[in-house]
């Protein structure tokens, strides 16, 4: 108990310290934003993110497998996500921004059910970004993004190789590696409401390789919203709140996909610092899955850890 | 032959045209550019062919006038070579076909000036339109042209360095290139045999370049 008090009192020194130091963070108005990564910014700065996060979706049902006339098996089974993202944004200007993200994901089944007939997905790639602030009032900031996308998406695939070599397909695979490269452009918006609160939206259209091999190209949309509240500014506690929600026409890491990835966040950071943040992240996604071994929608949840650094 | 009188009509106009709006732009300047090319294919490769990386050479003129304060518009007519070593995944022999892609490209880039005008960071949008593409291995050459698209648009992003000799000024310059348009050529051979549609120039450039600042000092 003594500990968890002084572990406090240290944060709550750190945090007025705060005030006596120029803010490197997204800031308006008196409003210190807190970012996240499911919602970038506004804000044309300098900085290092990374993130490392783990989710999983439990008792998925599946249906009874039978190849060649035999049934195999009929079980329930899990699925595990893991995500590991690099970002660096360097602000060339006050108002224009380079930034380059590199992400690794997979999701893999974790019991034999989920393995045989989800298989394994592991996607990786890079992201390279221009941001351009194209208007700034005391409260609000307006920026725009052109980026280049560039995935890779690998599937292993044991029920549809097993299928494949029963039914004499030619050129049967149990490893499929998609690339996919898409171009996209965004609007970012940051708006200071209050000094504890600010919100930050994102929209956002893409245009390119799809992850699916009978889609070969197409749009896509993506849009978020967040709503943040900074402790300090309220209570001078160094902690910031994140509530943000974000909706994609094309998630990543599954074979056949009717509908459009749903991802909610809650992130608690603790803020104490002008130029750095680190922060847990508790995540929810969702998405409709629609193949020959399912029709609903797959929910996920887990965590992530983030740190993020400014320059 | 035709090439390189493109290149140079290209870098009259341009300098003509440069001149024209010297006295009124925030800066102007022509020159030239040489480098290399660490070329390469991405994106999906035919059956039990990889590809690796080659060189190539980039020759080119460039013009350059300015738009804002450090911000300047650069037009970089230049010669090309792209393509890729190409091997069999099968086989352990480490290259056993050139793919040569030449380009006569139109890199219209956005410089940003950096660091009080030592150092820039650039981005655009490379439009690169096809002269000749060969595949050869030993004495063996195949003109592989119709096989490919014969526009190729990619962006770019790099970041150079800039040295003073005088009034003139020399800048070595690293740049990311990548293709977004297919470099398949629909219909060029039978679908079962055709090239991916996923299927992308990439390439790592080195170039040094010479700008000779136009108007009054």
């Amino acid at each position: 108990m003594r500990a968890l008090i002084l572990a406090l009192g240290v944060m709550i020194l750190g945090a007025s310290q705060v005030n006596g130091e120029e803010i490197r963070r997204p800031n308006l108005a008196g409003h210190t934003f807190l970012s996240t990564d499911l919602v970038s910014d506004a804000f044309v700065r300098t900085y290092v993110r990374n993130s490392l996060g783990y989710a999983a979706a439990i008792n998925l049902e599946y249906p009874a497998v039978v190849i060649d006339g035999d049934t195999l098996l009929s079980l329930e089974g899990d699925l595990a996500y893991a995500t590991l993202e690099f970002e660096y944004q360097h602000a060339i200007k006050d108002w224009i921004a380079l930034r380059i993200a590199l992400d690794g994901k997979v999701r893999l089944g974790t019991q034999l059910s989920s393995i045989v007939l989800d298989g394994v997905t592991v996607n990786n790639g890079y992201d390279l970004r221009w941001l351009m602030r194209v208007r700034q009032s005391d409260r609000t900031m307006l920026s725009g993004s052109l980026g280049l996308m560039q995935q890779s998406f690998t599937r292993i695939d044991v029920k549809g190789f097993v299928e494949d070599v029963i039914a004499g397909a030619p050129n049967p695979r149990v490893v499929d590696e998609v690339p996919a490269l898409r171009t996209y452009a965004g609007a970012h918006f940051s708006w200071a409401i209050s000094r504890p609160f600010g919100f930050n939206g994102l929209l956002k259209g893409s245009y390119g390789e799809t992850p699916w091999r009978d889609e070969p190209e197409g749009f896509g949309y993506e849009y978020g919203l967040v709503v943040d509240f900074d402790a300090g500014a309220a209570w001078h506690v160094p902690v910031g709140l994140a509530l943000g929600y974000q909706q994609k026409s094309s998630p990543a890491l599954t074979t056949d996909v009717a509908g459009a990835a749903r991802q909610s966040v809650l992130r608690i950071a603790y803020n104490a610092q002008p130029d750095f943040i680190v922060g847990i992240d508790l995540t929810r996604s969702s998405s409709r899955e629609q193949n020959r071994d399912r029709d609903k929608t797959v929910i996920s949840s887990g965590g992530a850890l983030t740190l993020r650094y400014y320059f | 032959m035709a090439k390189l009188r493109t290149v140079l009509t290209t870098a009259a106009g341009i300098a003509v045209a440069l001149s024209i709006g010297a006295a009124s732009a925030h800066a102007a300047a022509v020159g030239a550019i040489l480098g290399a090319n660490r070329a390469g294919i991405s994106g999906d490769a035919p059956q039990n062919v990889e590809f690796g990386s080659r060189f190539g050479l980039i020759a080119g003129v460039q013009g350059e006038f300015g738009i804002a304060r450090d911000v300047l518009i650069s037009v970089q007519p230049m010669i090309v070579s792209r393509g890729a070593a190409v091997s069999d995944a099968d086989s352990l022999d480490a290259e056993s076909a050139d793919l040569v892609i030449d380009y006569f490209a139109i890199p219209i880039v956005l410089k940003i000036m950096a660091g009080g005008g030592r150092t820039y960071v650039t981005g655009g949008i490379d439009v690169a339109f096809l002269d000749k593409a060969t595949l050869s291995s030993g004495d063996v050459e195949l003109d592989a042209t119709d096989l490919f698209n014969q526009t190729d648009v990619a962006a770019l992003v790099g970041f150079g360095v800039v040295f003073p000799i005088g009034r003139p000024r020399l800048t070595i310059e690293a740049r990311y290139v990548q293709a977004f348009s297919s470099l398949t050529r629909e219909g060029a051979i039978p679908p079962d045999q055709n090239l991916p549609d996923r299927f992308h120039n990439k390439g790592l450039q080195l170039t040094a370049g010479f700008l000779f600042p136009l108007g009054r000092p």
